[in-house]
């Protein structure tokens, strides 16, 4: 299946690629053309349907041939080759089909051998059988018959033939006969054994308690277990032992960092946009945080789903992250078709990660044609646009008062403190200076139809900048300003490279979503759709916080009804200056200015605290376009789900957040099978290194089908059977004899299931960068344990266009875990990002697992490590003061949670004796047995 | 066809890959009794990927080609910063006719800063060169002569008018980032002739890194083992050696010390490749440690040729005897079986056109710096790999962003992007030279005759390494990818055979 980017335009390359793609170019037989464009003309219509019995089983079969294999390419969407076989006025207009005759049919000389050559069609693929050629041919002989008004759709398009969407089976565990030795501790060992058995396998023994204690430890934790935590597990002789250290380590938090590193991956998280100003975004770690919670917090995993596709409408800003962690190219470009081409690519990247991540979906397929492996049409694919079509990358407030009542009491007293402190300083003439965030312009009620803001200074920086212009009516809460009701925008100047004058009134907010101009002196204007009366305008430069500059202290704001009628309504005149750092001077005026700042400080404190998770508007309508082109729209559509998922049943005008609650209920929705299907695959994929469905993001027909599908609806049952616990699926899996069995090889086994897709054995594999570097640090005894908050940095200060130079010593702030560690996008992390980490530039739902000699080098060479090492072995001085032989001890019982034999005991006296302790830490920092999930 | 079946998933499935080398059936038989759905049969068959059969302890081992290679190895020589075609290879008599005029349909246009200005004439002048007399400005003197060598496309399109995306999408087929580089692919594909280098090296210009810095060399979704090795004879691997506080000899006792452990676990766990693949990693770092610097130590290339390249220490500007180092690496790369070098030109670390192609503003001024820095040692590469017949199954290709236009920005002495015709070049194994295909419009605006898209370019690239476009794919998340999405063809015009 492929995805193609959209077609953006610029002239040539544009009208090029239109007239060219698949289509023609591939498919350029030059007579085929000709025959296509003249069939029209004189091709003779084709009869109605026919009531003869013969012929209704020779279309029978024909229906099925074209099917199965020709619609794929040649339906009402692809058209390869401008040829549809879907309906009888399709095949009508193609002209490759002359009812009656079969030999001056395109069609047939196209499926036959000619000159000993294979068929041309079907492309790529086994020609059709003869008899299959031959039933066509009687087809077209007959009258090529076709019933009125049916339209073929592909097998694929036919939800009933792909088994992901088929209702989850209530699969019970199915009584196996030769469970030896009790093998089967849960439901789950039925259904392995089950599969096993069918291939003559059987499974492992139960592995070694340290084996255990190791695997479960570094597994759920992405941490070695500490020496005496082994002990303590290995010397337990109660039956429970293991079931109370899976509890152990579902309780603890490490468990939500560990499990929260996966869900990062699969939802392309990271803290700088991409692209070529590959810049800081403005704070988007709370997403990351409230992912780790949520683990943690075993939040039911539909409610986990919905936050983050709208937990706005609950007050759970921070998961709304989700939407937009993905990469922003913040250069727009001058052109109107190129801003529109990258806001599809935006939108591209947030249905396909939602559809990926959530549903197992690529509905991104359907971008240009209908899906090729499900049952997904164009139609979904900008039904579900529509539902995201108002989600902007930009920030919001990470709290909402609305959910909040103390916050909203909070705000309104320091609000009601504030107002009268300005109208003592208006008393005297002046009013607050301006600030970065939200400057309120008040004044007596005026009927306008035009609004300038005319910049004359700024505080510094090249330009001025606007994030947002607000105007309301006289006595409403109603701002007129926006787009979405009609009012028009331009400027004076423009800086193309990262603005346009259209953020600034889009109810969007922050840097992303800003004005600038390129000159100091600068007018913004803008025109209502009416005559309006108003009384009050609110702009801000950036209410994400973070510009420092660029912010407009002289201006004055003027108003018309008719064009060129203009005066001013409000100016900086009397303001109080904005470098006022040391106060406004001496007196009354003074006191009144310190105290209002005072309470503005709180204020922004409590309400002003803007993080990276998506900026909502109200969006306008949305249309299919033709093959991903922009410039080619067809109808409109409402938001709605994908169809096999029902309908939302909204209209064109739903309202923003409905459309995604209303979607994300689909996603969640007990009818659909997708979603607990997909998950509990990615839990069994991380417990066991591949999934039961190993293609993890794509649940379509060229998804590799279930190696235990029974297995895979049971998991899926249980998983809502308990109200959708994630921890409930671990315990479940954890507990399992299939996850509890030795990792040892059996030749025999080997043979048949070289992969142990089947489990006749726990496949054993390498630990992902981030549990390598948390292990290093943990068993040298430096982690530092805090958790949430801002992340640590790796890499130097950003400077554009130079990239992300590695700092060249890492301090003891840098010891946290690596899920802290700031992700800039992109960007390979020094020595981990080696072992295969992802780049924040899509879902990644499993890692490869590459072994290189550039790993070698970085964990073998680096600085970092060799610290590291030095540290360890200062620990083992003071844990065994003792011998050297009680510190090589500690060092394998850190290391490997286990005490060395003789021969390796003797081998590394030696070398710790000529080498030193730290050298012998290198080594076991850099060894298999440290490295890997056993 | 099981061997698309069998590396669904991880391509680095260790213990799968020894199944499909020893007992091929039995993976076979698995996976026909995994696909139960009829359905699957005919989309499989369809669409049959070639998808090569990776050692996973030697990643790099070399894997044969779909059909008959013409090159052996890749030479990219990458122009940061978008090189002008009008001031340099297409030559536009029409452009200095109307020197100062209104691009007709001016107003229809609009580049990255607005609107267009005045037609502007080529900066330099142009003379005949070769053979065949093409004509060629006097911006790059050196390279001008070698015209004889070069296969020119004069029409290619790129698909956006931005730094970033557009390297991108020269270098990965895709505007967005995190596909695999082309390096990667052919890296993927074919492995290498010289496991104890890096087998994709790429050499960024020393004054800095491109726009879309790793992405150009990046591997994507591909495992991270076919990503390219950013290096340069002032450029370091990072960690390729120990620190200063490890002797040798601690060093070498400290790895067999590893070796010993590892092997000991390993005995647990007999015939695991995947703890294998790690323990030769090791081995094969050692060797990477006395093979990188031997090959980035320059001062055993006789002096006539560093001087050459201006690649001596008397050589200025420092830019020039850098880059020229870093031209004489690449050769040495490409003498020691290294697949695909990319070699940059260009960094954006000084503002616009400073150290790089971008001459938005004071084109001349820029141009007559960076033709310094680029022209003597680009040419000299060119030649030396020609004389010691390397140029035989290497291929070399020139490329950039996009073209600039032939008007003026607005109130500037430079030339804003233009992504609707631009100029590239090919040389060496299997491509014809000296010739020339497609062309632009009379003002070198358009590409107009046979126009060419960077799919098609790209996929001439791997047809002359052996690969074919549509065949080389990796299956990830659902969707079935290529270096050219779902466009390209092989521009056999330019093919000699």
């Amino acid at each position: 299946m492929k995805e193609s980017e959209s077609k953006e335009q610029f002239g040539v390359a544009t009208l090029h690629l239109a007239a060219g793609d698949c289509s023609t170019k591939r498919f350029g037989h030059p007579a085929l053309l000709i025959l296509a464009v003249a069939g029209v003309a004189w091709l003779s219509p084709m009869p109605a349907w026919s009531e003869d019995p013969r012929e209704k089983s020779l279309f029978e079969t024909v229906r099925r041939i074209f099917t199965s294999r020709c619609l794929e390419c040649h339906n009402e969407s692809l058209r390869e080759g401008d040829l549809s076989l879907a309906g009888r006025d399709a095949i009508r207009e193609s002209g490759f089909v002359e009812p009656g005759d079969p030999d001056a049919s395109y069609l047939l000389e196209m499926i036959t051998s000619q000159n000993g050559d294979k068929p041309a069609m079907p492309k790529d693929a086994d020609p059709l059988l003869p008899a299959e050629v031959e039933a066509i041919r009687a087809w077209i002989e007959s009258g090529a018959d076709w019933p009125d008004g049916l339209v073929l759709k592909p097998a694929h398009m036919d939800p009933a033939n792909l088994w992901s969407l088929q209702p989850i089976a209530r699969a019970k565990p199915p009584k196996v006969p030769g469970d030896a030795a009790g093998w089967i501790r849960t439901p789950i060992d039925a259904f392995v054994l089950e599969r096993l058995g069918e291939h003559g396998l059987s499974p492992s023994e139960q592995a070694d308690r340290v084996t255990l204690i190791r695997r479960v430890t570094l597994d759920m934790l992405g941490l070695p277990p500490s020496p005496e935590e082994v002990r303590e597990f290995v010397s337990d002789t109660s039956d429970d032992a293991y079931e109370r250290l899976v509890d152990r380590v579902l309780a603890s938090p490490r468990y939500g960092e560990r499990w929260a590193t996966h869900w990062l991956d699969l939802v392309r998280f990271a803290e700088t946009h991409g692209f070529e100003y590959n810049g800081a975004r403005p704070p988007a770690f709370q997403y990351r945080d409230y992912v780790i919670q949520s683990f943690n917090d075993n939040k039911p995993y539909d409610q986990f789903v919905f936050a983050q596709l709208a937990g706005d409408s609950l007050g759970v800003n921070a998961a709304t992250g989700f939407l937009v962690a993905g990469p922003h190219d913040i250069v727009l470009g001058a052109t109107e078709a190129e801003r529109v081409a990258k806001r599809q690519l935006d939108l591209s990247d947030m249905i396909n990660t939602t559809g990926a991540v959530f549903l197992g979906m690529t509905i991104g397929c359907a971008r240009c044609h209908h899906h090729k492996f499900a049952p997904i049409t164009q139609k979904d694919y900008y039904s579900v646009q529509a539902v995201f079509a108002g989600v902007q990358h930009g920030v919001r407030p990470l709290v909402d008062p609305q959910y909040d009542s103390d916050l909203a009491r909070q705000i309104a007293w320091l609000e009601q403190e504030m107002t009268a402190l300005e109208r003592e300083m208006r008393a005297r003439g002046w009013r607050p200076p301006v600030n970065f965030v939200r400057n309120v312009e008040k004044f007596p009620p005026v009927e306008v139809r035009h609004v300038r803001m005319v910049i004359e200074a700024i505080n510094a920086g090249r330009a001025p900048g606007i994030d947002e212009f607000e105007i309301y009516r006289a006595g409403t809460h109603r701002n007129v300003a926006l787009s979405s009701a009609g009012t028009k925008v331009t400027a004076t100047s423009v800086d193309p490279i990262s603005s346009h004058e259209h953020f600034v009134n889009d109810g969007a907010y922050g840097n992303l979503n800003d004005w600038r101009s390129r000159e100091i002196e600068c007018i913004l204007t803008l025109e209502l759709p009416e005559p309006v009366e108003i009384d009050r305008i609110v702009w801000s430069r950036d209410r994400s916080q973070q510009s420092k500059s660029s912010l407009p202290t002289e201006y004055r704001i003027e108003a018309a009804l008719e064009p060129g009628d203009w005066h001013v309504v409000a100016s900086s005149a009397n303001r109080l200056p904005f470098n006022s750092e040391n106060g406004a001077g001496e007196g009354k005026i003074a006191e009144l200015y310190d105290a209002w700042r005072n309470f503005k400080q709180r204020l922004d404190e409590l309400q002003d605290t803007y993080v990276y998770v998506g900026a909502f508007h109200q969006p306008g309508d949305v249309h299919i376009l033709d093959r991903g082109d922009p410039s080619s729209k067809r109808e409109v559509v409402p938001p709605d789900t994908i169809e096999v998922l029902g309908s939302l049943r909204l209209d064109g005008h739903a309202v923003e957040q409905q459309r995604r609650v209303e979607f994300a209920r689909s996603i969640v929705d007990k009818d659909n099978p997708l979603t607990p299907r997909v998950i509990v695959n990615r839990l069994w994929h991380y417990h066991f290194g591949s999934g039961i469905v190993t293609t993890l993001n794509d649940f379509s027909l060229s998804a590799e089908p279930p190696s235990h599908p029974k297995l895979l609806d049971w998991l899926a049952g249980e998983l809502i059977r308990s109200d959708w616990s994630i921890k409930h699926l671990h315990r479940q899996i954890l507990l399992s004899g299939t996850y509890r069995q030795s990792g040892a090889p059996d030749a025999r086994a080997m043979e048949v299931d070289a992969s142990s897709r089947l489990l006749w054995r726990y496949p054993m594999r390498r630990m992902e960068g981030e549990a390598i570097r948390d292990s290093v640090l943990s068993v040298s005894g430096v982690l530092d344990r805090r958790m949430f908050g801002p992340g640590f940095e790796v890499f130097k200060k950003y400077v554009a266009f130079t990239g992300y130079e590695p700092l060249d010593e890492l301090g003891e702030d840098t010891w946290r875990r690596m899920i802290y560690m700031r992700k800039v996008r992109e960007e390979q992390v020094p020595v981990f990002g080696a072992f295969d980490c992802p780049d924040g530039t899509r879902s990644a739902p499993e890692r490869s697992r590459s072994t290189t000699p550039i790993q070698a080098l970085n964990l073998f060479n680096d600085e970092f490590i060799m610290d590291q090492a030095v540290r360890l072995a200062e620990r083992l001085w003071r844990d065994a003061p003792a011998t050297p032989q009680d510190q090589v001890r500690r060092a394998f019982e850190l290391t490997y949670s286990r005490q060395p034999d003789d021969e390796e005991l003797k081998e590394c006296l030696n070398h710790t004796e000529e080498y030193g302790l730290a050298a012998l830490c290198r080594v076991l920092i850099n060894s298999n047995e440290f490295l890997f999930i056993p | 066809m099981f061997e698309n079946q069998d590396f669904r998933g991880n391509v680095f499935d260790r213990r799968g890959f020894l199944a499909h080398m020893r007992t091929g059936l039995a993976g076979m038989a698995l996976t026909s009794l995994l696909s139960r759905d009829g359905l699957l049969a005919g989309a499989a068959a369809a669409h049959r990927p070639y998808r090569p059969s990776i050692d996973p302890r030697h990643p790099h081992a070399v894997r044969p080609a779909h059909h008959s290679p013409q090159a052996r190895s890749v030479l990219m020589i990458f122009m940061s910063g978008a090189f002008s075609h009008v001031d340099t290879f297409d030559f536009k008599p029409e452009l200095i006719k109307h020197h100062g005029q209104q691009l007709p349909g001016a107003d229809q246009v609009t580049n990255f800063f607005g609107s267009p200005g005045l037609l502007q004439k080529p900066y330099y002048g142009f003379r005949p060169r070769g053979t065949v007399g093409k004509m060629v400005s006097d911006l790059l003197p050196n390279l001008a002569d070698l015209v004889d060598d070069f296969c020119f496309i004069h029409s290619l399109t790129a698909k956006t008018n931005n730094h970033a995306p557009a390297e991108n999408f020269m270098s990965t087929g895709f505007t967005r980032a995190g596909f695999p580089s082309m390096g990667a692919w052919v890296n993927y594909a074919l492995g290498t002739e010289n496991e104890n280098l890096p087998s994709f090296v790429a050499l960024p210009d020393p004054r800095g890194l491109p726009q879309s810095t790793g992405n150009n060399w990046g591997a994507g979704f591909l495992p991270a083992v076919f990503q390219g090795t950013p290096l340069g004879a002032t450029r370091p691997i990072r960690n390729l050696l120990p620190p200063e506080s490890v002797s040798a000899q601690a060093d070498a006792a400290s790895r067999e010390l590893l070796e010993f452990l590892n092997r000991r676990h390993g005995r647990r766990f007999p015939g695991d490749s995947e703890l294998e693949a790690r323990i030769s990693s090791y081995q094969l770092a050692a060797q990477m440690q006395l093979s990188v610097p031997e090959i980035a130590d320059l001062t055993t290339e006789p002096e006539h040729i560093l001087r050459m390249y201006g690649a001596d220490d008397a050589t200025r500007p420092v830019a020039k005897r850098d880059f020229a180092r870093n031209c004489v690496l690449a050769r040495r790369l490409i003498e020691q079986g290294v697949r695909f070098v990319q070699l940059f030109n260009g960094a954006n670390t000084a503002g616009e056109g400073e150290n790089d192609w971008d001459g938005h503003t004071k084109l001349k001024e820029q141009y007559d710096r960076q033709g310094e820095v680029f022209d003597q040692p680009a040419a000299a590469l060119i030649r030396d790999l020609k004389q010691r017949g390397l140029l035989e199954d290497t291929l070399v290709v020139f490329c950039t962003e996009f073209g600039r236009m032939p008007t003026l920005q607005q109130t500037a002495s430079g030339r804003d992007h233009n992504p609707h015709g631009f100029t590239c070049w090919l040389a060496g194994a299997g491509v014809k030279a000296p010739f020339s295909y497609g062309s632009t419009d009379e003002f070198g605006f358009r590409a107009t005759e046979n126009i060419v898209e960077v799919y098609d370019f790209n996929a001439t690239v791997l047809h002359l390494l052996g690969l074919d476009h549509e065949k080389l794919t990796y299956l990830h998340n659902g969707f079935e990818r290529r270096l050219t999405d779902v466009h390209g063809h092989v521009l056999r015009d330019v093919l000699v055979s």
